[in-house]
């Protein structure tokens, strides 16, 4: 049953553009130029329920403004999108209450309190009761391994810490949809591990489905089972993870993911 | 039972927000020290010119509580949220926020509740203990006084929020609206937080009457030092007024900003 839907999903938008110098700054005061970014181009896709799916595209190809729009963040400029059977625009905040979301350098968490403050503030957001709230929080931190830092101030924490505390944040009110926007990004090899685990566990538990944004082949290759290779703005690719490999080009065998994805990557932009 | 929940998620928002507001412990000293700077100052200041004689109605004492008071509000109920709204807009945090079952305008008011009670509580003692220490008790104020004048303070920072909000969202559609801020921080200054409008010529204060920059500071500081109920019934429709009308711009300008939102992603 799909989760998520999308059919010729488009977004421009106007960017203001000036030529070097102060003559062009004082033409841009009087008349600015505009251009036409298509940062999205007729994206259809859809995904399942259970699924976890990588969406992966080079530095502004587009990865971000699709998230946001499946998340009613952002106005499509056209096509039609549907995302646990709601028009995310119209019903963004009921569907607030079914999506979660961590976008890796965007922080959900007050600064200055404790996680678990923060978790009291997101339960009372999304409406959830004390006693539920109360259940949860100790089995996110029990499965998060939270109970030793979740009194400590945020600011305190490491960042794999940090990012832990994130995650369970997103989860707090049982999603059905996780949007993952690099996760793992600036985090070492054992946390980005543990953190992958956490997010496995909890789509083989609960059947969460995840959609998730990530730089790292190793994300890609451990936790989906599905990429979905955008290019600035148009899908270039959707397959299984495993046929990545194939659709590369790459013929060596002893290829890493990254190689794979660069090669994608290239053929993308040669295309 | 939905309106409950909702009341219940913007109180555990102030809630949290007061925490937060403690945790800040040595920036709250540091405003203490200043403010109790401030007073003396222009208590000093004050003091040169009243051995003159009385000015503009006000007796000396009169006029200490009434700088302790309009300072005392902008010390507690100032806000940054002009600053913050700035922030969101300018990096696209706001786009984030969009995401949350919650009204953005509603949030920050909520987030920002908590900061103002503490400030309240914390600088109304201390504005109450440096009067007294300074100039004695205000001459004519009695207890019955007090809850018209938390209404008018209430009131006081309801529109003073809601016009910074308005101006922070201006930055959906102004590069740079610090221009905005100066503008009305100088003109709150000078219509009524420095000097009480009965100081400005005539003209300048009829004017002044007529703005709703002379209602953030004047109005409430003017209740507390003459407080009459003829007084109170005067100033508190036009500072309801001035605020409803504040509060309607900044969600207009939230509803119209939302719609531009054009985050450029990655």
């Amino acid at each position: 049953m799909p989760v998520i839907t999308t059919c010729g999903l488009t977004k421009t938008y106007r960017a203001k553009v000036k030529g070097e110098g102060l003559g062009a700054s004082v033409r841009a005061l009087v008349k600015p130029q505009w251009k036409q970014v298509e940062a999205v181009r007729g994206v259809s896709l859809t995904i399942e329920r259970g699924e976890i799916a990588a969406f992966i595209g080079p530095n502004g190809a587009g990865k971000s403004t699709f998230i946001k729009m499946l998340c009613g963040i952002l106005h499509p400029s056209g096509g039609e999108l549907s995302v646990l059977g709601m028009l995310p625009l119209k019903d963004r905040r009921r569907l607030a209450m079914r999506i979660g979301s961590v976008f890796g350098q965007k922080s959900q968490l007050w600064l200055h309190l404790p996680a678990i403050d923060s978790f009291t503030l997101l339960a009372a957001i999304y409406e959830i009761s004390d006693a539920e709230r109360r259940r949860r929080v100790a089995e996110l931190s029990d499965v998060f391994e939270l109970g030793g830092f979740i009194q400590t101030p945020v600011r305190k924490l490491s960042l794999g810490q940090r990012i832990r505390c994130e995650v369970a944040a997103s989860l707090l009110h049982d999603p059905e949809i996780l949007f993952l926007d690099e996760p793992t990004i600036g985090l070492d090899v054992v946390v980005k591990q543990a953190i992958r685990e956490l997010i496995l566990r909890r789509n083989r538990e609960r059947g969460v489905t995840v959609f998730l944004t990530s730089h790292d082949p190793s994300d890609i290759e451990n936790l989906c089972r599905r990429a979905i290779v955008i290019d600035r703005g148009s899908l270039i690719m959707d397959c299984p993870v495993e046929r990545l490999r194939t659709e590369s080009g790459v013929e060596s065998a002893d290829a890493s993911m990254e190689d794979i994805i660069a090669a994608i990557f290239r053929k993308g932009a040669a295309s | 039972m939905k309106l409950v929940r909702q009341l219940r998620k913007y109180a555990v928002i102030a809630r949290v927000s007061f925490s937060n507001a403690i945790a800040y412990r040595s920036a709250l000293f540091t405003r203490f020290a200043f403010y109790t700077l401030f007073i003396y100052i222009f208590m000093r200041l004050w003091g040169a010119i009243y051995r003159e004689g009385g000015v503009g109605g006000y007796s000396y004492v009169q006029i200490v509580w009434y700088l302790i008071m309009t300072e005392g509000i902008a010390f507690a109920c100032g806000s940054d949220v002009f600053g913050a709204m700035n922030a969101d807009v300018k990096s696209g945090s706001i786009a984030y926020q969009l995401g949350r079952p919650t009204h953005y305008v509603v949030m920050q008011l909520a987030s920002s509740l908590g900061q103002v009670i503490l400030n309240t509580m914390l600088f109304g003692a201390l504005a109450v203990t440096l009067g007294l220490m300074f100039v004695g008790p205000l001459p004519g104020f009695g207890i019955g006084a007090i809850p018209a004048l938390a209404l008018s303070i209430a009131l006081s920072f309801i529109q003073n929020y809601f016009t910074l909000m308005t101006l922070g969202l201006s930055s959906f559609v102004i590069e740079d609206n610090t221009a905005l801020y100066l503008i009305y921080q100088k003109l709150n200054f000078m219509l009524g937080m420095f000097l009480p409008v009965e100081f400005l010529p005539d003209a300048l204060r009829r004017a002044a009457l007529n703005m709703p920059f002379s209602y953030v500071y004047w109005a409430p500081a003017k209740l507390f030092v003459g407080y009459t109920p003829e007084l109170f019934r005067q100033l508190i429709p036009r500072q309801a007024g001035w605020a409803a009308l504040a509060g309607a711009l900044a969600f207009t300008a939230y509803g119209a900003g939302a719609r531009r939102i054009q985050a450029n992603g990655g």
